[in-house]
């Protein structure tokens, strides 16, 4: 019973995530912004959560 | 000459540099130095002198693995090699030329070690120790990485290199903490600990560790971590900093909360958070400024994929905040590797939610004025994580929230994040149109949906990427509580509002009915449980990134 309901609980949430996921997609394929997105590079951070130099 | 074993190790595709932690002549030897060459820069496998090793194995893939890992090798830094020396025994394992008596130097980040000093060691993403009880008697023959864990010297100034002699690596599987166990001199175990009190490896499942010093790192890291005002040069001040907790009318629910806009609010200027890093800012305000340039355009948008989603499933519309994200492309990944998507999301959510929850109050609203007067919605709420969509599916048990969900036109999924500030101004928006809501209440402990394996916000970010702040997490249970409380209070005999509060504490346990949000969550200590969070997060085995983005809040609402 406990196993199920944990696994129920896992179901539900990448079920919630799918429905992310496709909206994204849909976002991806009928939405263009004219706000150009720049380019990013995203900090590295060591195992610790500290940031890299 | 030594013979090394390699029994854990972590790579770094930058610095091309795998740490590992190995046997050397039988004894626990951390090593340093062994050199990688990356070729797959977004974390494919990676050769370690010739032998792939990959960064984000899966478990299956990992067990494949180590029946061709015999042959890793490494090179160590210091003492140096004896050049002709390198050979295989007969098993095919590599035996280094390293000199019997040469002294042999724990070294962190290059420098030796002091004694109180972590070392890094790791397991594949996603193994389990229930996996390593089938590999057992092949470690000493394999190397294997990612995902780190810390190994916390307990010994009082005693190093690993002095820890001797392995014995034999045995598992000890149990319900609370399953172990790795190494057998060591003098009472001294070495345990390996995923998800056990202790965390990644000490010498003691229930050990105390060194979480709170971890967080208290970790806080002091995030806080060092530049940043930059909302721009144009307005500075600091003008930043939405509201307080979680100021009610200005009175109604016992509070105005804000820290994420978002005002409940009652639909901004046409998106409020810009404070103390954010550059690669924040520059997320945060790009989407801002999408909104600002076509706001029908993306909420239009949003709107549409909302009913889409309605018409094919045949449920009523949900609309949420978290969704509205994917309208920022980065988020949903476009042009990103999946590591890099990952690494996204972890510390992008915060930044993102201002916009998105602009977009999901317009488009919800924009429904409200679909619906003819008589018709009801659905509202739910409660902490990040809570499970509140669960609360919706048969399989919980709830009656009373799948009634609910049946006569309902429309969803209002709300954001944890928005502690439960949003009802007041839905039932307003709902009365002028005629229209009843239907709230539901999901309690859960916190600690759970924060901190465990399977269903914890931590652990979910290890799969999906995002993260939620732990300042944001707290909130979201301990002020949302009593704004869903306050809310329930004023509005209980209301002939246009119904409510339904179930319980679903623990990880494991069905969902109950309650009557009211628990105590537990009204009257937590809310520092104490911020502080948990913080160390669980500080210690946990989730990515440098994940911690950044979990901890993000302690320099974003620095006092």
């Amino acid at each position: 019973m406990a196993k199920d309901i944990v696994a129920e609980l896992v179901k539900t949430l990448d079920e919630e995530d799918a429905r992310r996921d496709a909206a994204g997609e849909y976002a991806k394929e009928n939405y263009k912004s004219d706000i150009p997105v720049k380019p990013l590079t995203l900090p590295k951070y060591n195992p610790d959560g500290s940031r890299k130099k | 000459m030594k013979r090394v074993d390699i029994l854990f190790a972590d790579g770094d595709l930058d610095e091309r540099l795998v740490c590992a932690l190995g046997l050397v002549n039988g004894k626990v030897q951390r090593i340093e130095g062994m050199q990688s060459v990356a070729d797959d820069a977004m974390g494919g496998p990676i050769q370690v002198n010739g032998v792939k090793v990959y960064h984000d194995v899966e478990p299956e893939k990992f067990l494949d693995y180590l029946h061709t890992a015999y042959h890793s090798t490494y090179s160590w830094t210091e003492p140096p090699f004896e050049d002709d020396d390198e050979s295989y025994d007969e098993n095919g394992i590599f035996i280094d030329g390293l000199p019997d008596n040469a002294p042999i130097v724990p070294t962190l980040n290059g420098k030796e070690s002091a004694p109180s000093d972590s070392a890094t060691v790791s397991l594949p993403k996603g193994l389990k120790l229930s996996n390593l009880a089938e590999i057992a008697p092949k470690l000493t023959d394999t190397s294997f990485n990612h995902n780190s864990r810390t190994i916390h010297r307990k010994s009082n100034g005693q190093n690993l290199a002095e820890i001797a002699p392995i014995v034999k690596p045995k598992i000890i599987a149990g319900e609370v903490c399953e172990s790795l166990v190494f057998a060591l001199p003098t009472g001294l175990k070495l345990a390996f600990c995923p998800n056990g009190p202790g965390g990644g490896i000490s010498n003691d499942c229930g050990g105390s560790g060194t979480g709170n010093d971890s967080g208290e790192s970790l806080t002091n890291s995030v806080r060092s971590e530049p940043t930059t005002p909302p721009p144009p040069d307005s500075g600091e001040a003008t930043a939405y900093r509201p307080d979680v907790t100021h009610d200005s009318d009175g109604d016992g629910v509070a105005n804000a909360a820290r994420v978002g806009v005002g409940a009652f609010e639909i901004p046409d200027k998106i409020p810009l958070l404070p103390n954010l890093t550059p690669e924040e800012r520059q997320v945060e305000k790009e989407f801002a400024d999408m909104y600002e340039h076509d706001p029908e355009g993306m909420v239009g948008s949003f709107y549409d994929q909302v009913m889409k989603v309605s018409a094919e499933t045949g449920q009523p519309p949900i609309f949420e905040t978290d969704a509205a994200k994917e309208w920022f492309p980065s988020w949903r990944g476009d042009m990103m590797s999946k590591s890099e998507r990952l690494e996204f999301r972890a510390t992008m959510n915060t930044p993102l939610h201002q916009t998105a929850n602009v977009m999901a109050k317009a488009a919800f609203m924009r429904y409200l004025d679909t619906l003819k007067p008589g018709d009801e919605l659905m509202v739910t709420n409660g902490g990040c994580g809570a499970g509140k969509g669960h609360a919706l599916k048969e399989e919980s048990g709830i009656k009373a929230a799948l009634e609910m969900a049946a006569k309902s036109s429309g969803v209002w999924d709300s954001a944890g994040d928005q502690n439960s500030t949003e009802n007041p101004w839905i039932q307003k928006e709902a009365e002028a149109r005629g229209l009843k809501v239907n709230y539901l209440f999901v309690a859960a402990d916190p600690k759970v949906r924060w901190a465990d394996e399977e269903i914890g916000v931590v652990a979910r970010a290890e799969k999906k990427g995002r993260m939620v702040d732990a300042e944001v997490f707290v909130d979201s249970y301990v002020q949302g509580a009593k704004n869903f409380d306050a809310f329930y209070q004023s509005n209980k005999d209301n002939p246009n509002a119904s409510f339904h509060m179930v319980d679903a504490n623990g990880r494991d346990k069905p969902m109950v009915d309650v009557s009211e949000p628990p105590n537990y969550l009204k009257a937590a200590n809310r520092a104490e449980l911020l502080k948990f969070a913080i160390d669980e997060i500080a210690k946990s085995k989730a990515s440098g990134a994940i911690k950044s983005g979990a901890a993000a809040g302690q320099r974003i609402w620095k006092k």
